[in-house]
């Protein structure tokens, strides 16, 4: 496998996530650390070039100042926005805002979508009760109850973490439900042959076998919560990341908006690797058995 | 003692296809302690058959007797093992092995030394603390007999087990497998695909053939006991081997001169 498609793959896709896991992990144990390093310069030469490409055009006002901000720009805004803040709130405190709506509208999206998810494999009529609704909410693009939830609950805290939630929920309940399903038969069956009651099967079969795909689903969940939190702080919000990508576009600040947009990203990257750690904690076994 | 009685399978036709007849009717029965393979090719309906006995699937027609009590569903009493070692990858090796203590005894009261006694048997000892997938094939599956092992069925089935694994460790294993029976004395039903196993290993080689699934001979090995890997050289065995073949390779005429 060439270097690019190890390097396409470690952008970590949501779709690919199990795949993924797969290749880090043969590429992972095979590689010395030396390739390891190589692998992370030409990373961090081609993102380099980009950012010098940037600098260049920026430069050359292509574009108005005020439409393409030159990196130096980017970093003075970065600095003044926190250390002297922006819309009243230190970017810190305007990316902490936006952390504490996703963290609740994903965690309650977790711990109900598990539990049915599970009800559903387990038992048929819920299945059949719930798996119309949820093939028919999936396919609609989460802005288009945006509109709704502001006319029913306002533009606070409430509507946005609900948009989370709801999200987030058929992804988790959809991969539970796939992980409970695709236990191996024979793990079932060994635990029969030793005796096992139903719900011994469940507690110590079925629960741990399906864990990989949870943790699978949480990591697509999050990076969805992260774009519906995004999309609602930006249509319906005072503060956040997202609230300021607008406000600072109605305002024309374009190295604020480079800022916004570049902390959605890192926060986006940190909240997957934090997700990532604890995955390897929880489930080591991922992709290997 | 297992009695398997008139055991039929058919599964039923989808989409418009015929019933696919598993396993014509089958009569056979297996004394305690007694090592029984099964040889034959796929779609002869031995995994079939161990199913029945395992109490996975059930016969359309007739009945499995485990001391004289009919098979209906899976039981302590008989444990199983898979081509795939089927571990448990959250466990480590001692806590798979222990896997059926825990669910009768719950973890607090498991006997230990029942699991290190398993363990040190199986040659696992300074693995214990492994997790499954850091154990070559041969180890895994090992484990997987040792976990079925160690709550002491009265009867293992085996199917195709040692199927994955290479040559080298196969021999191994075959070996380690005989020690162990030798020892433990349970009754196992072994099916392969392998002629030459199925003779090394058993008492009596139950030869079966495909479309449908039936029981065409019965063998039973003459070879002495304990059996070693070099006996494949031996007239006796060639004979087995030929008798075998004749029925699973109808198809070539040498096998029936001499």
């Amino acid at each position: 496998m060439s270097t690019q498609t190890q390097m396409a793959k470690a952008q970590a896709d949501a779709a690919t996530l199990q795949a993924e896991a797969q290749s880090t992990d043969t590429v992972g144990s095979g590689i010395s650390g030396d390739g390891r390093w190589h692998r992370r310069l030409v990373s961090l030469v081609v993102a380099a070039c980009l950012v010098a490409v940037w600098a260049l055009v920026a430069a050359m006002h292509v574009f108005s100042r005020a439409s393409l901000p030159t990196p130096m720009r980017v970093v003075h805004d970065f600095v003044h926005a926190v250390v002297r803040g922006y819309g009243g709130h230190s970017l810190l405190a305007q990316a902490e805002i936006s952390i504490e709506r996703v963290v609740v509208g994903f965690v309650a999206a977790v711990l109900l979508g598990v539990v049915v998810g599970m009800l559903m494999a387990i038992i048929p009529v819920v299945h059949d009760g719930i798996d119309p609704i949820l093939q028919f909410l999936r396919p609609i693009p989460p802005l288009a109850f945006i509109p709704l939830l502001v006319t029913w609950f306002g533009i606070g805290e409430l509507p946005k973490v609900l948009l989370i939630f709801f999200c987030t929920l058929p992804i988790v309940i959809l991969n539970t439900l796939s992980g409970v399903r695709g236990v191996q038969e024979s793990r079932l069956r060994v635990a029969q042959c030793l005796g096992a009651t139903r719900s011994q099967i469940l507690r110590h079969v079925i629960l741990p076998s399906a864990l990989p795909e949870v943790f699978t689903g949480m990591r697509v969940g999050l990076g969805v919560s992260w774009t519906c939190l995004v999309a609602a702080e930006m249509v319906a919000a005072s503060r956040g990341l997202g609230w300021m990508v607008l406000q600072a576009g109605h305002y024309l600040q374009s190295g604020m908006i480079f800022v916004a947009i570049i902390s959605i990203g890192v926060v986006g990257f940190l909240m997957d690797l934090a997700l990532r750690l604890i995955e390897q904690r929880v489930v080591p076994w991922k992709g290997k058995a | 003692m297992i009695q398997i009685e008139g055991v039929r399978k058919v599964f039923p036709g989808r989409a418009g296809n015929p019933p696919t007849v598993a396993l014509e009717e089958m009569h056979t029965q297996i004394e305690d302690g007694q090592f029984i393979t099964v040889v034959g090719p796929s779609g002869c309906g031995k995994t079939t058959l161990l199913n029945i006995i395992a109490g996975f699937e059930a016969p359309t027609v007739g009945t499995v007797l485990v001391d004289g009590q009919p098979v209906t569903g899976a039981g302590a009493d008989r444990a199983v093992v898979f081509q795939q070692a089927s571990l448990y990858p959250w466990l480590n090796v001692r806590d798979n092995v222990a896997f059926g203590l825990t669910l009768k005894h719950g973890r607090r009261s498991v006997d230990q030394g029942r699991v290190d006694e398993m363990l040190e048997i199986m040659g696992l000892a300074q693995f214990s603390r492994h997790a499954p997938y850091e154990l070559s094939g041969g180890m895994q599956q090992r484990v997987a007999i040792a976990r079925a092992l160690v709550v002491q069925p009265k009867i293992l089935l085996m199917d195709e087990p040692f199927g994955a694994l290479d040559a080298q460790t196969r021999g191994d294993m075959q070996s380690f497998l005989l020690q162990l029976w030798r020892r433990l004395r349970p009754t196992v039903l072994f099916i392969t695909h392998d002629v030459e196993e199925a003779i090394l290993l058993g008492d009596r080689v139950l030869v079966m053939t495909p479309r449908p699934g039936r029981l065409a001979e019965e063998v039973v090995v003459t070879l002495d006991r304990p059996r070693e890997y070099a006996m494949v050289l031996t007239d006796a065995f060639t004979l087995h081997k030929r008798q075998i073949l004749r029925v699973l390779r109808p198809d070539q005429a040498e096998l029936h001169t001499g």
